[in-house]
């Protein structure tokens, strides 16, 4: 594989993006301000609870949770929403005539397309990790771990949305379905230590919540306990298994897939 | 008037087509609001498992500012958004010449190229439905009166809300693009507006999201005046004089904005 190709593609959509200075400026307000008004958000919760809430360490949370989410397009599904609208448009018929691999071509024309989102996130993980610095070597390790684990899970939940268009065409519905359920259920909206402890426990052996929950978490972790071996093994199970499955799901739908025009 | 009446059947008539074209997808669209209003009160069920208030608001005063909250987003985001993307995708690539160049009133049609009616009730009824039985209505006090200046006010924050966001997107006339500058108001909108109570805001922010940016009129103030926290008539009086000042303001700059639109294309 020509990496140098692929990161000329990355260059070239990152340049197509770059064309509009005030609209670059306001796509970095935007991130901000999100952040922001996040921040605002859970310092009114703090001041109505029931017990005392640590705003900085709850601020910090989220800063990690989204930038990993961003970084790994789990909330967004850019990839995904690449694949989407390549199909939708028919564009994809361009792409199948080319010497590229397609899912390394759209990997990276998304990357190229959103990567001043990723510069951002890069810098949000970055303020996060340092108001919630790692507890040691175990933590970091325990972090890279699940962020490898995070990777696999989010490149094919992205790859599944894109699968899934070759067979119905427009799937906006079911994306946004699967975005509301992740968003929740991940703890990328409220942190999964604010659910009951039964449901906490069941949403843990599913992959949901190792997309962005759980690495996070394992930045708190001074040891490898049985819960975190467990955690690490139904990671890992989940990432290899669904891996596997939406490969092959997409290997099926694009030998059905049917273009007209172009 | 007759024009523009037959001019919006053929629209609404047009986006009923281009929305029911993907049967799957209808039914994906239904799913997606279900599962975002189920998701969105379990999160304001685990919230209040941990609060007591959310900015003096209850759980059911909370879920009444959403239900007003989601009015406001189909109206939005299922309409006019669209419509306003498209008009800043029309200027880029010039095409706004195909309009400019017909006998049809441009403003009109901007804000009414697409009417999705069916679309945003098949969308809409579902999530209003949920929330409405997710309400404990016993739990809150409503007097008539308030309900009826509440609902004149959501009216004229949704009416307020598309003006702002189409001021917003007009300098794509004077810079080619704006769609992340529409989008920045927007999340400035959804979030001052729409996560958190009106009373969540300091006395400084209350002034500027409700006369300057004014994302807190259509949730909300509305959402108090209804439950009785702020006074009925002044917040009508404010809502109505900062539409009128924003729908001047939308005849003034696209009247402007067309003088300095240039194509180089079609």
């Amino acid at each position: 594989m020509d990496l140098s190709l692929y990161l000329k593609i990355v260059k070239f959509n990152f340049l197509v993006y770059l064309t509009y200075p005030l609209e670059i400026a306001a796509y970095i307000a935007k991130y901000f301000v999100r952040i922001v008004f996040l921040f605002v958000f859970w310092n009114i919760v703090a001041q109505g609870a029931k017990y005392e809430i640590d705003t900085k360490e709850l601020f910090s949370y989220f800063l990690l949770t989204t930038s990993i989410s961003d970084i790994l397009m789990n909330d967004n599904t850019n990839l995904g929403r690449t694949i989407r609208k390549a199909v939708l448009r028919n564009n994809i018929s361009q792409v199948l005539i080319k010497p590229v691999r397609l899912i390394g071509f759209f990997y990276a024309q998304t990357i190229g397309m959103f990567s001043l989102r990723l510069i951002l996130s890069c810098i949000s993980l970055i303020i996060g990790l340092i108001l919630n610095p790692p507890q040691n070597l175990v933590s970091i390790f325990l972090f890279i771990l699940f962020i490898i684990e995070a990777f696999f899970i989010s490149f094919s939940y992205n790859l599944f949305e894109g699968a899934l268009s070759f067979v119905l065409t427009e799937v906006t519905g079911i994306k946004n379905t699967m975005h509301h359920i992740t968003r929740v259920l991940s703890g990328q909206l409220v942190p999964l230590s604010f659910f009951p402890e039964t449901i906490k426990n069941i949403l843990l052996l599913t992959p949901i919540p190792i997309m962005a929950y759980t690495p996070v978490t394992a930045l708190k972790q001074t040891e490898i306990t049985s819960e975190i071996l467990i955690q690490l093994i139904v990671g890992v199970v989940w990432s290899v298994l669904i891996t596997f499955l939406v490969l092959k799901f997409w290997k099926k739908t694009l030998k059905k897939y049917d273009a007209a025009g172009n | 008037m007759k024009y523009r009446l037959n001019l919006l059947k053929a629209i609404i008539k047009n986006s009923f087509y281009q929305d029911t074209a993907h049967f799957v997808n209808n039914w994906g669209n239904i799913l997606s609001v279900v599962a975002y209003m189920l998701t969105n009160i379990l999160f304001i069920d685990i919230i209040y498992q941990n609060i007591n208030t959310l900015a003096g608001y209850q759980r059911d005063e909370m879920l009444l500012f959403s239900l007003l909250s989601q009015i406001w987003f189909f109206i939005l985001l299922g309409i006019f958004y669209k419509n306003f993307e498209i008009l800043i995708q029309s200027v880029n690539n010039g095409q706004l010449d195909l309009i400019l160049s017909k006998p049809i009133p441009s403003l009109f049609y901007t804000f009414f190229r697409n009417l999705n009616i069916f679309g945003i009730t098949r969308d809409a009824m579902p999530s209003i439905i949920i929330l409405w039985l997710a309400i404990d209505w016993s739990n809150i006090q409503i007097e008539t009166f308030s309900l009826f200046i509440g609902i004149i006010i959501l009216i004229l924050g949704i009416a307020c809300s598309i003006l702002f966001n189409f001021l917003v997107c007009l300098p794509v006339f004077w810079i080619g693009e704006s769609l992340s500058i529409i989008d920045l108001a927007f999340t400035i909108e959804d979030n001052a507006g729409h996560v958190f109570p009106f009373e969540g805001w300091n006395d400084f922010w209350k002034v500027v999201f409700t006369a300057f940016l004014p994302a807190a009129i259509a949730s909300g103030i509305s959402t108090s005046v209804i439950l009785g926290k702020l006074p009925a008539l002044e917040m009508l009086a404010v809502s109505l004089i900062v539409t009128i000042i924003f729908l001047i303001l939308v005849n003034v700059l696209w009247k402007l904005a067309l003088k300095n639109y240039t194509s180089a294309s079609s």
